[in-house]
């Protein structure tokens, strides 16, 4: 796959890897950091992946895992006590106006229920992977994922009050 | 499947879901049953659930995207060399590798010259000798004609003895200048050989003599490359330190503020 080839199979999918990242990494920055390594990383493999029939699954795989990576390293280093505390927007981009009711109601849980609900809803991460990218238990993370799961049902049914 | 038991399985998957431990497969399950299914037919339980369901996908799908980002990703693309480079930890490995070969060599270099000095005053061979002691490891791909002794019997006990030790009285008296002409000398007049150990053996034939050398060098690559995963290994280590000491520091930070 030459570089023009590259661009019209794989560049069109910058969208929809961007909402990944973005939802799962909550930062715009760090969501197209994230995109443009997952390019990087495709292209290192452009002469593997000429021949899929489905670009947008495998970009949006290389991106899910150029994520977990990030959490991961962001985990090791993040303080853990501010890991906790709900965060501000930092993505200019997340207005009311555009921003998906989910990801705004997601917004109001702490910090670690958030990343986990992120990670699984939008990475569509299994238990597996969100222990490995977090070093959380797994009966952590499952307990994390079904209160967020249930908070999130229950701030949409008051919403649509 | 009818419809009350697609309804029923779709609500075993939503317990899941809130459980925390539906796989993404039968999350997927889930969204495809609420995306095709009319939100007013279903049974209230599971309306918050369909909307909750059909809103999630279409985050996922549509979204604001930053301004200048598909350019910047286009130029990006072009940047992208077209033969891409070797990873960074592999130059590094490879260099550190090298360092190691030079290191080993050097060390390798220094011990035979210090060896071949101290056996200088023992001439007794005029043939490319090698020691068994470093064809050991290998020796089962490598035939070594073994010379007999030329020494009388009764001095056949001191004859497999190291050789180090006959030579050191002889060390002593000599100073190294004088040591190092005698060695030049013996090596001029063919008269030195490379007696390393006291289980000493000749190659006359050079094809053999090649195959040893061969072999020792091959011994000798081995060791450089072990030595150069150790030192990787090394590294790798290192590289956790900050890791530890950053954990250590947000205990502290932790434990403060409780």
């Amino acid at each position: 796959m030459n570089r023009e080839e590259f661009k019209q199979s794989i560049l069109p999918h910058y969208r929809h890897m961007y909402g990944i990242a973005s939802a799962m990494l909550g930062d715009s920055e760090d969501a197209c950091d994230a995109v443009q390594e997952s390019m990087a990383r495709l292209w290192e493999k452009r002469d593997e992946i000429g021949g899929i029939n489905n670009y947008e699954v495998f970009c949006l795989r290389v991106v899910k895992n150029v994520c977990l990576d990030k959490i991961k390293l962001r985990r090791q280093y993040a303080d853990l006590a501010e890991a906790d505390r709900p965060v501000a927007a930092s993505d200019p981009t997340e207005t009311r106006e555009t921003l998906n009711v989910v990801r705004r109601l997601a917004r109001t849980l702490s910090g670690s229920q958030r990343e986990v609900f992120m990670m699984a809803t939008f990475g569509e991460c299994d238990n597996d992977e969100i222990v490995r990218a977090t070093g959380l238990s797994e009966s952590n993370v499952r307990q994390l994922l079904s209160r967020a799961r249930k908070r999130i049902k229950e701030l949409y049914q008051s919403y649509e009050r | 499947m009818n419809k009350a038991d697609n309804i029923d399985n779709i609500r075993r998957l939503v317990e899941r879901y809130y459980d925390g431990t539906a796989t993404p497969d039968e999350v997927g399950a889930i969204t495809d049953f609420f995306r095709r299914s009319d939100v007013d037919e279903l049974p209230d339980d599971l309306r918050a659930d369909a909307m909750i369901f059909t809103e999630t996908a279409l985050a996922k799908a549509t979204g604001p995207v930053p301004d200048g980002l598909e350019s910047r990703l286009d130029s990006f693309i072009d940047s992208l060399p077209e033969k891409p480079s070797r990873r960074r930890g592999l130059i590094i490995r490879l260099s550190l590798s090298a360092a190691a070969a030079v290191a080993v060599v050097f060390v390798i270099g220094l011990a035979l010259l210090s060896r071949n000095t101290r056996e200088q005053v023992e001439p007794s061979d005029n043939s490319l000798m090698a020691s068994e002691s470093i064809l050991q490891p290998v020796d089962t791909a490598v035939t070594v004609i073994t010379e007999p002794s030329p020494l009388p019997d009764e001095s056949l006990a001191e004859a497999v003895a190291p050789v180090v030790k006959k030579s050191a009285p002889a060390r002593k008296v000599k100073s190294k200048a004088v040591a190092v002409k005698e060695f030049v000398a013996a090596a001029e007049t063919d008269e030195y050989h490379y007696a390393m150990a006291s289980d000493v053996c000749e190659i006359s034939d050079p094809e053999q003599a090649s195959q040893v050398a061969a072999q020792v060098l091959g011994m000798l690559g081995r060791t450089l490359g072990m030595a150069g995963d150790a030192i990787v290994k090394s590294d790798n280590e290192a590289n956790k330190i900050p890791t530890a000491i950053n954990k250590i520091a947000i205990n502290k930070k932790l434990s403060n503020e409780k």
